[in-house]
């Protein structure tokens, strides 16, 4: 009998783990593992990550930003948070394959294993409720949730990782040498996303004050004792990444880390909502009356419980004009179907117990849970959960194109890119490993209106924040360099054949044409889809206008 | 003390078996899951991933053996290793040794490390 009820636990994790490896990541690379080019990859913050894991692979360590991604400067200093780029790079090597194409296997990996870790969190809790929670998580790869891994949030994806780690960490507060685990997980959160850093010292706050209220304002001594323990290692195990966040990070967004209520932010952030839930969120809505009655009529301290309740005031926390940290309030909605299961599973669980007459809970807990819990799973995987394709910026031909590039050309190449529909997300230029620099569309359109060339374009870069540590405690920021660029100056041109827009094609088409006919440029790679140009006289005045 | 010995010894193995099992279950789901890849490069990012995210983690989880039972342990294995692996390569190669070398050394010492502490815990508390 236990033997069947074990079993029935570990077929429904193990159809879970399947669910979502095969909604998170196996519909997108097209069910390989070894792909040739980034999948899934649509906006420009997908090609960071592993474009700095590319650097660090050929480094060795992640000490400055790579020159090609900082104006040429060779002594910027790394800023962005290390953890996942040296997941990923090691990871790399071991499996002997490009961390552009592990990336993504790596972040829903990382998000499976969250939800497990919440799936653990909620067992201690109630483990009906905990299985019937399950069937909710894979809505991470849903709709406007899905856009986390697509346009490149992996920062948050290993940070929430990490928070949730946070979490079961505090439920083991009373462990001897818990503080371990306290530690750890900070400085993790701390070295991925500071963001989750700041929710997490915050949920240990929210912890006590939760159960100051239950326990009338009487403080476990011994639980503060493992924190304090625990905030002393975390300190150690990130100070070193902690200065350099303030003195770039901090300083470049201050006003993004400002203090107050905002409605509404940009882009991205603002399709992951309770509303993507679609029915869902009427069992969650519930399930939230149900959980605050647990908390505070019934006085249960449980972790699963005021972990739910906790992420949801943060998402929210925007609209309360409580002191919050911008956007990100926003940005942490995209693991709400991993924050809120509690909320479902605890409500499916009432109805389970309601409409199952039989005589033993034994029975309910042992086969008819684990049994609608796989069957929900496997239900909604035919009807709700979402079907992925590869498509993205990054293309077969596309990736040829910079694997051609990273071939045959000098490392200090400077690349220009005139129209081309990949180029317009600049982070792309992660990928090809050159100081690139690509035409801005506008401007591009305008002169072709006015049926002229120019020398100078204003110009894209996938340049980010440039500072120069000077002293532990002294950083000098460096100024963003010019956008107008004289297009003379380049080594490399690359005009693209095929686009959305053909006037601009054809306009490609002419320049390349006007360059090729000073006898100093050649073509040194064409393709159907795209030429280089090689410029033997950069800095020559290249725009000759005939009629 | 003979008998604890006995018993961690005979819990070592049982998990092992349970490891293995969970090792050769997750070939066959990824095989199912990612059906167009070859079987080598299944075993390999498997392999991978159960040489870095799980085992550091496990071992170090041992030293709660007591505490925790088998599958939150496993489970928590991956935070865990993945959390200290980042901030050791982090920290190692800022101090000069290529991080190459880390995906083998650093598994590697922290199941060294935690199997000792593990079993010098057991012959304390024996």
């Amino acid at each position: 009998m236990i033997n069947i009820k074990l079993d029935l636990e570990k077929i429904a994790l193990l159809i879970f783990f399947a669910v979502m490896l095969f909604f998170g990541v196996a519909q997108i690379n097209d069910y390989t593992i070894n792909i040739d080019y980034p999948h899934g990859f649509r906006a420009t913050d997908t090609f960071q990550n592993p474009g700095y894991s590319s650097y660090l692979k050929e480094e060795g360590a992640y000490k400055y930003n790579p020159p090609y991604a900082s104006a040429g400067h060779e002594n910027t200093i790394q800023h962005y948070p290390p953890g996942n780029i040296y997941l990923t790079a090691l990871f790399s090597f071991l499996v002997d394959m490009d961390p552009y194409n592990i990336t993504l296997l790596l972040l829903i990996l990382w998000s499976i294993f969250a939800a497990l870790v919440m799936y653990v969190i909620i067992k201690e809790f109630n483990k009906s409720v905990a299985l019937l929670s399950l069937p909710l998580m894979p809505l991470l790869f849903y709709k406007g949730f899905m856009i986390a891994f697509t346009w490149g949030q992996f920062g948050l994806i290993t940070g929430s990782f990490f928070l949730i780690a946070l979490f079961w960490a505090v439920s083991k507060i009373r462990l001897k040498h818990s503080f371990i685990f306290l530690g750890l997980f900070l400085a993790a959160t701390a070295l991925s996303h500071p963001t989750e850093l700041v929710i997490g010292l915050g949920f240990i706050v929210f912890y006590f004050a939760i159960k100051m209220v239950q326990d009338r304002f009487k403080i476990n001594k011994d639980e503060l004792k493992t924190v304090i323990k625990g905030s002393i290692l975390f300190f150690a195990l990130s100070v070193y990444y902690l200065i350099i966040f303030k003195f770039t990070w901090l300083d470049y967004f201050k006003e993004d880390f400002t203090f107050g209520k905002i409605e509404t932010t940009t882009g991205a952030f603002l399709v992951a909502n309770l509303s993507e839930f679609s029915w869902f969120l009427i069992p969650i809505l519930l399930g939230l009356l149900l959980t605050l009655y647990l908390l505070f009529i019934q006085k249960k301290d449980n972790i699963a419980l005021i972990s739910s309740v906790y992420m949801l005031f943060f998402s929210y926390s925007n609209y309360l004009g409580v002191p919050n940290l911008a956007h990100r309030a926003f940005q942490n909605r995209f693991f709400l179907p991993i924050y809120l299961s509690l909320f479902f599973g605890i409500v499916i669980y009432q109805i389970v117990k309601y409409f199952i007459k039989s005589d033993s809970l034994y029975k309910i807990k042992s086969y008819f849970v684990p049994t609608v819990t796989i069957l929900m799973l496997i239900l909604l995987s035919f009807t709700v959960y979402e079907k992925h394709d590869p498509s993205g910026i990054m293309h077969p031909d596309l990736w040829n194109e910079f694997s051609w590039i990273k071939e045959n050309t000098p490392n200090n190449s400077n690349l220009y890119f005139f129209y081309g529909d990949g180029y317009l997300q600049t982070g792309i230029f992660f990928a090809v490993q050159r100081h690139s620099w690509g035409v801005e569309i506008n401007e591009y359109s305008k002169t072709l209106q006015e049926q002229t060339v120019k020398r100078e374009y204003l110009s894209n870069s996938n340049y980010g924040m440039l500072y120069v540590r000077e002293d532990i405690f002294r950083f000098k920021r460096i100024p963003f360099p010019d956008s107008v660029k004289d297009i003379c100056n380049f080594d490399y041109y690359i005009f693209d054949k095929v686009g959305r827009y053909q006037p601009l094609i054809e306009y490609n088409k002419l320049i390349e044409e006007m360059f090729l006919k000073l006898g100093w440029m050649e073509v040194v790679q064409s393709t159907q889809r795209y030429d280089i140009v090689k410029n033997n006289k950069p800095g020559e005045n290249c725009v000759i206008l005939e009629n | 003390m003979l008998s604890l010995k006995t018993e961690l010894k005979n819990k070592i193995i049982k998990e092992a078996k349970s490891l293995t099992t969970l090792f050769v279950i997750s070939l066959v789901l990824f095989k199912i899951i990612f059906f167009k890849e070859n079987v080598l490069m299944i075993i390999r990012t498997v392999s991978a991933f159960f040489w870095m995210f799980i085992l550091p983690g496990f071992t170090f989880m041992y030293i709660w053996h007591e505490k925790l039972e088998f599958l939150e342990r496993f489970i928590i294995s991956v935070p865990i290793s993945a959390a200290t692996i980042s901030i050791l390569s982090y920290y190692i190669s800022l101090m000069g040794l290529h991080v190459k070398y880390h995906p083998i050394l650093i598994p590697l010492s922290i199941m060294i490390i935690s199997g000792i502490i593990v079993w010098r815990k057991d012959n304390i508390i024996s």
